[in-house]
């Protein structure tokens, strides 16, 4: 082994192609491609073309082929194709010693030279099973598998057949660039199936050269590397004035990273064929070998079709599958639309289907935020997150990561759940997302066989370049972070996105609308709250100057009885003791009206009850004999029928005196043209409560009025200002109490019940 | 009235020509000449520095009110006794008045009794008999049987508070106010708040 332990780190710009050697299984010599003149050739061209290279540089290519092999290589296509496949050339020739020559050449142009590589012809012809196992192993088990890893366990399995190599392997690369090992087929006990590589264990130059050309055979690591030597005499490797490009040289010596690494894993001979869908090397074929092995041209050309077939067929079910997770996605988003017609909210929907839009994402959580309120669904940290920064890589409504700590600030703990997101804006001003969030990727892992069954060659204390190695380092650069979201994950959550935004814009206009319209109610309730408060303090306002103005002429009429009887005194004129008696009441009654017109307008302006525990039958009478002083019903009939078991009520006598006589008032007013005038007032107490009906037989209440006969200016009779039974309201809610009116087929009720509340109850 | 020696006029100021009018008749039946004076303005025309009066005057006037007038007769040293009448809710203004010198206030509709008591009252200070003032001491005794609450509330009172007021400073119900109100008077053994004023104010 030449190879010296590498930096891998360096070797990203190791100019691999100007290795400057070959390996030992061929010869290269390299012509200008105008002259044909032989310009470089391989130390060991003697055991394959019969001449050393001295005898051949500077020669023309003739002189070594013959000149009619010569003009045929023109004519074969020598430009590398994309990517570049195994095109044989079998020649024969006799070598400048004379002795017949026969050789498999591939030849190719590049960089102005003509590059043939020599390889020893086919020992014996290609055996049968060639034929038929293509035929039936490919039609029978490669074409059938629908998915993915089904064919990649097929194909391998057929190249080990074909190869005959100890362990084949199909490896997938991420976006990332990160391998994944995702079929295997091997006569060894251990496996690789399922490992995560780093995307360091295959530098740049060598993924360049694998996109390049579809087939690397290497059939042993450890054989010499036989230097191409110029026409200037020197190694034509990167040192050198003048060295050749062996970009599609098939067999280019390998470079000493690449050598250590298999020489890690106890690999004796590699082949690598490369899959490659869409231009991109989409992944590969991996064949190891635990000791040298060298297959036949025919066999390899043979895997080379097979690795081809496999990359169609790769790209054919990805294509599928990617139509299908659209499909899955815009079923998805066609179920919710058409929930969401059918009324169900937009929240509601996602709780529905949660558990299979993670699934078809690929996540472990799923999470809400609308109109500020968080829905979580699965696994999701329980303290929030704050997604502002993940908000900054927004692109038509969507950010992806698969490290999310990375991004926004977490805790431990919110890292255990939340590895990494992809963020859904649902609404223009970002206010409303969802999010899903992935677990951490090794423990979304599917394993195929245990690690700890890997295979370990580390004697030396080289583990880094070992599968379980890397696997380590890869799980190391892994830390913290979740499956990546491809190009598939990103199609899906688009349609979903698509979906869901349009659902939201349309469930936010109709909550708006609503809202107008609630706020419209709202400013319509107010209106009219402000309309009765306008009233209320009108009235209040009214009953203080009414109040005010009643009580100046009260005083005068007071003040002119009592100047009146002092003139009769001074006078000496003697008064009969009833007139003095009169000109007392007078004067009484007078206080008494200044005494109501001021509790009133205080009632009315500031709600103050001048409540005390009062025999309520009292009170009531008062209210009555008051209503009957200014009635000028002739007929009329009154029962009044008190409750005299009923306990001293806590209430403001005067004021209940005035309900009182407002509804016999309105009562009596009712009769006017009745032939039957029976006014009839009831007290009925019970436990809680003490009932006061008040019944006529008058006209009874049109029912247009009823709705607003406790309201202020609606007045049911024709004197007044409507404000009598409003008032009532006032006074018995007031106390407590509620006021209703019921028409009877003989005339009206006005009901009000109060409250009983006993002296020991306050 | 008849003691001529004490014989004195009273000035009625007072807006509402109703009221105006009655009280006239009503302390002329007294024995009292009365000078109508429908405003302040009206009063500063027609009052005579020489003529022996004391004065009703309605707080509520149009222009000049009756606390403007009684700032102004002290400003120009007019020194003439003043019963004051308010209507009902106008107490605060009314112990204002009493602090600015006024003899006793009445509310409307007054209770004529009060109110001849009052200008009697105010007459006897017209012949430098001040009105009976009660001592100090037996102040200070019935001062010492209010409980610490009734004393907080005379505060109030003093400062022409209405119950609803006291009520929601104290955070006590009005009729708890009222309660201690008629225990305050009970104890002080005073009508009203022009008594209080006297005594203590």
């Amino acid at each position: 082994m030449t190879a010296s332990r590498v930096d891998l780190e360096t070797c990203d710009q190791e100019p691999i192609h100007f290795i400057g050697a070959v390996q030992p299984h061929g010869a290269l010599i390299a012509l200008d491609s105008e002259s044909l003149v032989i310009e470089y050739a391989s130390r060991n061209t003697a055991s394959f073309v019969g001449s050393p290279p001295e005898a051949l540089l500077g020669q023309k290519l003739g002189k070594l082929i013959g000149r009619e092999n010569a003009s045929a290589l023109l004519k074969f296509p020598l430009e590398p194709s994309t990517p570049e496949l195994l095109r044989p050339w079998f020649i024969s020739f006799e070598g400048l010693d004379g002795k017949r020559i026969k050789a498999e050449c591939l030849p190719h142009r590049n960089d102005g030279h003509i590059i043939l590589e020599f390889l020893e012809p086919e020992p014996i012809p290609a055996p049968i099973w060639e034929d038929e196992l293509l035929r039936r192993g490919i039609i029978s088990e490669l074409v059938k598998p629908g998915a993915l890893a089904e064919l990649a366990d097929a194909s391998a399995r057929l190249i080990r057949d074909v190869t005959g190599f100890d362990r084949v392997m199909i490896y997938k690369f991420a976006e990332d660039k990160h391998g994944e090992v995702i079929a295997e087929s091997t006569n060894r006990p251990d496996s690789f199936l399922g490992l995560h590589y780093p995307a360091s264990d295959i530098p740049d130059p060598a993924r360049r050269h694998f996109a390049l050309n579809v087939m690397r055979s290497i059939p042993d690591i450890n054989g010499d590397h036989v230097p191409i030597v110029s026409k200037y005499g020197a190694v034509a490797n990167a040192d050198s004035a003048h060295p050749l490009d062996l970009t599609f040289s098939k067999l280019r010596a390998v470079a000493p990273v690449h050598i250590e690494y298999l020489n890690n894993m106890g690999v004796g001979a590699s082949l690598s064929i490369s899959l490659i869908t869409n231009n991109e090397l989409w992944g590969l074929v991996a064949c190891h070998h635990y000791s040298k092995r060298l297959i036949s041209s025919s066999r390899l050309r043979f895997a080379e079709l097979l690795g081809g077939t496999t990359s169609a067929l790769l790209q054919s079910i990805e294509n599928t599958n990617q139509l299908r997770k659209s499909i899955q996605a815009e079923k998805a988003a066609f179920r919710i639309e058409q929930q969401a017609r059918s009324g169900t909210s937009l929240p509601e929907l996602i709780a529905q289907q949660a558990q299979e839009l993670m699934q078809m994402i690929g996540a472990q959580g799923l999470l809400l935020v609308l109109d500020g309120e968080l829905v979580k669904f699965g696994d999701v940290p329980e303290k929030p997150l704050d997604f502002t920064n993940l908000r900054d890589a927004v692109s038509d409504g969507i950010a992806a990561t698969s490290h999310l700590s990375s991004v926004i600030e977490m805790d431990d703990v919110q890292r255990q759940s939340a590895a990494g997101a992809a963020l859904l804006d649902l609404s223009e001003d970002s206010s409303d997302y969802l999010v899903f969030l992935r677990s951490h990727f090794d423990q979304t892992i599917r394993w195929a066989g245990k690690p700890e069954k890997l295979e370990t060659t580390d004697d030396d204390g080289i583990t880094r370049l070992s599968p379980r190695g890397s696997f380590a380092l890869w799980q190391e650069e892994r830390r913290g972070m979740s499956r990546p979201f491809d190009s598939i994950d990103r199609d899906a959550l688009r349609i979903l996105r698509r979906a869901l935004f349009a659902l939201n814009s349309m469930e936010r206009e109709r909550a708006a609308l609503e809202a107008q319209k609630v706020a419209e109610a709202e400013e319509q309730h107010l209106r009219h709250a402000l309309l009765d408060a306008a009233r209320a303090s009108s009235m209040g306002e009214l009953a203080s100057a009414i109040a005010h103005e009643l009580n100046q002429p009260l005083s005068a009429v007071a003040n002119y009885v009592s100047a009146c009887r002092q003139e009769f005194k001074n006078t000496g004129t003697d008064i009969p003791e009833h007139a003095e008696q009169l000109m007392d009441e007078a004067i009484a009654e007078s206080a008494r009206a200044g005494d109501l017109v001021r509790r009133v307008r205080n009632f009315i302006s500031r709600g103050d009850l001048n409540a005390d525990y009062i025999d309520l039958n009292e009170a009531i009478k008062q209210g009555i004999d008051l209503a009957l002083v200014s009635s000028e019903l002739t007929n009329l009939q009154v029962n009044l029928i008190l409750d005299q078991s009923l306990p001293k009520v806590l209430a403001d006598p005067v004021q209940i005196g005035q309900v009182v006589l407002n509804l016999a008032r309105n009562s009596i007013a009712a009769m006017e043209s009745s032939v039957k005038q029976v006014l009839t007032v009831e007290v009925a107490g019970s436990e809680e409560t003490v009932q006061i009906s008040v019944r006529d037989t008058g006209r009874g209440i049109p029912s247009e009025q009823q709705k607003y006969l406790f309201e202020p200016f609606h007045a049911s009779t024709t004197k007044g200002m409507g404000i009598g039974l409003s008032l009532c309201r006032s006074i018995v809610e007031a106390h407590a109490g509620r006021i209703w009116s019921q028409t009877s087929p003989s005339g009206a009720i006005f009901m009000f019940q109060l409250p009983i509340r006993r002296e020991q109850d306050d | 009235m008849t003691d001529t020696e004490e014989k004195f006029s009273v000035y009625v100021v007072e807006d509402d020509n109703g009221v105006l009018k009655s009280l006239c008749a009503l302390l002329n039946a007294h024995g009292y000449e009365t000078i109508a004076c429908r405003s302040a303005e009206e009063f500063l025309n027609l009052y005579e520095p020489n003529r022996k009066a004391c004065m009703v005057l309605d707080l509520r006037l149009p222009k000049m009110n009756g606390l403007q007038l009684q700032a102004h007769l002290a400003d120009i040293r007019v020194n003439i006794p003043i019963v004051v009448v308010t209507a009902h809710g106008d107490v605060p203004i009314a112990v204002q008045a009493m602090r600015a010198g006024a003899i006793d206030f009445i509310e409307k509709p007054a209770r004529i009794d009060r109110l001849l008591e009052a200008v009697r009252l105010a007459g006897g200070m017209l012949f430098n008999r001040l009105p009976p003032e009660i001592p100090k001491k037996i102040v200070a005794d019935r001062l010492s049987k209010l409980t610490e609450r009734e004393r907080e509330v005379l505060q109030h009172l003093l400062q022409g508070k209405l119950n609803k007021e006291i009520a929601d400073a104290l955070d006590v119900s009005q009729r708890t106010v009222e309660v201690h109100r008629s225990r305050i008077r009970e104890k002080m053994q005073a009508r009203g708040i022009a008594d209080l004023i006297r005594m203590v104010g």
